[in-house]
């Protein structure tokens, strides 16, 4: 499996949010297509390439809610740290909770980077602006590949 | 002169000799005195050994009693002449026979001991004593002697005690369960604070915005007043979350106080405000170097950031704010000044400004939770320092935050 997927992954339930970070993108202008999953089992099996995600890309980038429904966003991450090489891809955790907790825990399992979700759209605009120049542009990929 | 000259004389000197003493002292009346003061002597002691208030008892080597005071017929209800045909061990309660023979033993081979035990009464009522014994000789002959202490009230508070102890310990237990509880609960409580309730501000902030971008030409200047009003909403109760999570953070979560570099704090929010501050263009100036206090990081962070921020907000409109930060250390304090050229606060408000929801201006005048200075208090309280303010209206306000010096 090829390793220059361009979409972004976006595990994320909130409906409100998902249609908020989707306008952001568009605001923005980023091009990459932006894959959307509802929970933390779903994430896992798209990322594994299960039913029904068999035909899936591979992202360049996961972007990573906590709070779940059925596996939180911790169990996900903590799953795919595991994964022999699907474990190189990036994750940016980016969710409501600035608990210190949530965040530590992230990091200990492995996350790149961890945003907290700004309460203003011009904020997450902002956000959404340098997290494209960073992880879309000027990070150097690892190579990701299935087994 | 001859021998028998010599012996008369000798018995003449020791006749007048003896009759000078007797002429001296009357030897009758020595005698006397003396029988007078042994017998004085030997009342007193039957009178103590009487009228002692602790129970006492003289027994022979075998057992058998010897002699007892009131106090001793009174504690087990017995006549004297009952007391004094029983031998002790009658009067011990039958599961103790055993305690009493090695009580015995030891005060025979030791010459003395003190140990609890139960005793009958008459009536067969039992009650534990405390018994200290010795032997001595009378008469040449050796016997106990010992006093006998009703414990029972003693024992009774003992008891009591112990009770108590335990229902004390149990009860504490308990507490603290519970109140682990409610932290638990309040901490998920604080989550979904922080998490569930900010996702529909998100919403609202997020859906009004795009109406005022996307349907600008199809809003007239009212309906895009009411977006704007919406907007504006969502985003002071997502100050005001925000704020409360942090007082109750500083509520719950335990501070371990330890040296903090004052000048490292007000580095880290002069810059947080580096924009505002530019933006505004008010001129803070800090005498540095600032000493090391008692405190934590974070919280000492969060406390200068909101004295810094009303500092810059509360000033006439058109006023460039004006900023000076200073540090006094006097007896083991720091106190931290930040000193400001706002509007000031009257005397009788500057109790009340410290606590929580208080607000002296209209959030239209001066946007605010009221909660940035009840943070201010309760850090430093956890931090186990104190905060106040000198101001009067029109001459600025001048706050303080007071804390332990570094190695005090």
């Amino acid at each position: 499996m090829s390793n220059n997927g361009h979409a972004i992954l976006l595990v994320e339930d909130d409906h409100n949010d998902v249609l908020l970070i989707k306008r952001a993108f568009q605001k923005v202008n980023i091009a990459n297509p932006i894959i959307v999953v509802n929970d933390g089992e779903q994430a896992i099996s798209y990322l594994a390439g299960r039913e029904p995600y068999v035909e899936r890309a591979l992202p360049m980038l996961v972007l990573l809610d906590l709070k779940l429904p059925r596996k939180s966003g911790h169990e996900v991450l903590e799953w795919l740290r595991q994964q022999s090489t699907l474990r190189r891809l990036p994750v940016v955790v980016l969710t409501a909770s600035s608990e210190s907790s949530d965040v530590n825990l992230a990091y200990d399992l492995g996350a790149n980077s961890y945003l907290v979700k700004p309460v203003t759209f011009d904020s997450l605009v902002q956000m959404v602006k340098t997290l494209n120049l960073y992880w879309l542009i000027l990070n150097k990929r690892a190579d990701v590949s299935d087994e | 002169m001859r021998d028998e000259d010599k012996t008369r004389e000798q018995l003449l000197k020791e006749l007048i000799e003896l009759r000078r003493q007797i002429v001296a002292h009357s030897i009758e009346g020595r005698l006397r005195e003396e029988y007078k003061k042994i017998k004085e002597s030997e009342e007193k002691y039957r009178g103590l050994f009487q009228n002692s208030n602790d129970a006492i008892f003289i027994i022979d080597m075998s057992g058998k009693i010897l002699d007892v005071n009131q106090k001793f017929l009174d504690l087990f209800v017995y006549s004297k002449a009952e007391i004094l045909s029983a031998r002790m061990p009658e009067f011990v309660e039958s599961d103790e026979q055993e305690k009493y023979q090695a009580a015995f033993q030891k005060i025979a081979g030791d010459g003395s001991a003190t140990f609890e035990i139960d005793f009958k009464k008459k009536n067969g009522d039992c009650f534990p004593a405390e018994v200290s014994s010795s032997i001595f000789t009378l008469n040449g002959v050796e016997v106990i002697q010992g006093i006998v202490r009703n414990i029972s009230e003693r024992k009774r508070a003992e008891e009591e005690f112990s009770k108590y102890r335990k229902h004390l310990e149990e009860f504490v237990a308990q507490r603290t369960d519970q109140l682990e509880a409610v932290n638990k609960e309040l901490e998920s409580f604080a989550y979904s604070v922080s998490h569930d309730l900010r996702a529909p501000l998100r919403a609202m902030e997020g859906f009004a915005s795009a109406l005022l971008e996307d349907y600008k030409d199809r809003l007239d200047a009212v309906g895009q007043d009411y977006a704007r009003r919406v907007v504006s909403a969502a985003q002071h109760m997502d100050t005001l979350i925000q704020d409360l999570l942090a007082y109750s953070r500083l509520s719950r979560s335990a501070l371990k106080p330890s040296a903090v570099n004052l000048d490292s704090v007000l580095g880290e929010v002069m810059h947080q405000f580096n924009t505002e501050i530019q933006k505004i263009g008010a001129q803070i100036r800090v005498e540095r170097p600032l000493p090391e206090v008692m405190g934590d990081h974070a919280t000492l962070v969060q406390v200068l950031s909101n004295l810094l921020s009303n500092a810059i907000k509360f000033v006439q409109p058109g006023v460039r704010p004006m900023v000076k930060i200073w540090a006094e250390e006097k007896n083991g304090k720091v106190r931290l000044w930040v000193e400001d050229t706002g509007i000031g606060i009257a005397p009788e408000y500057h109790d009340r400004v410290f606590r929580i929801f208080e607000r002296l201006q209209g959030v239209e005048t001066y946007p605010g939770t009221g909660v940035g200075l009840a943070i201010v208090k309760k850090g430093l309280e956890r931090m186990g320092g104190q905060a106040g303010v000198e101001s009067a209206p029109g001459r600025g306000s001048k706050f303080w935050v007071e804390l332990r010096t570094k190695g005090f």
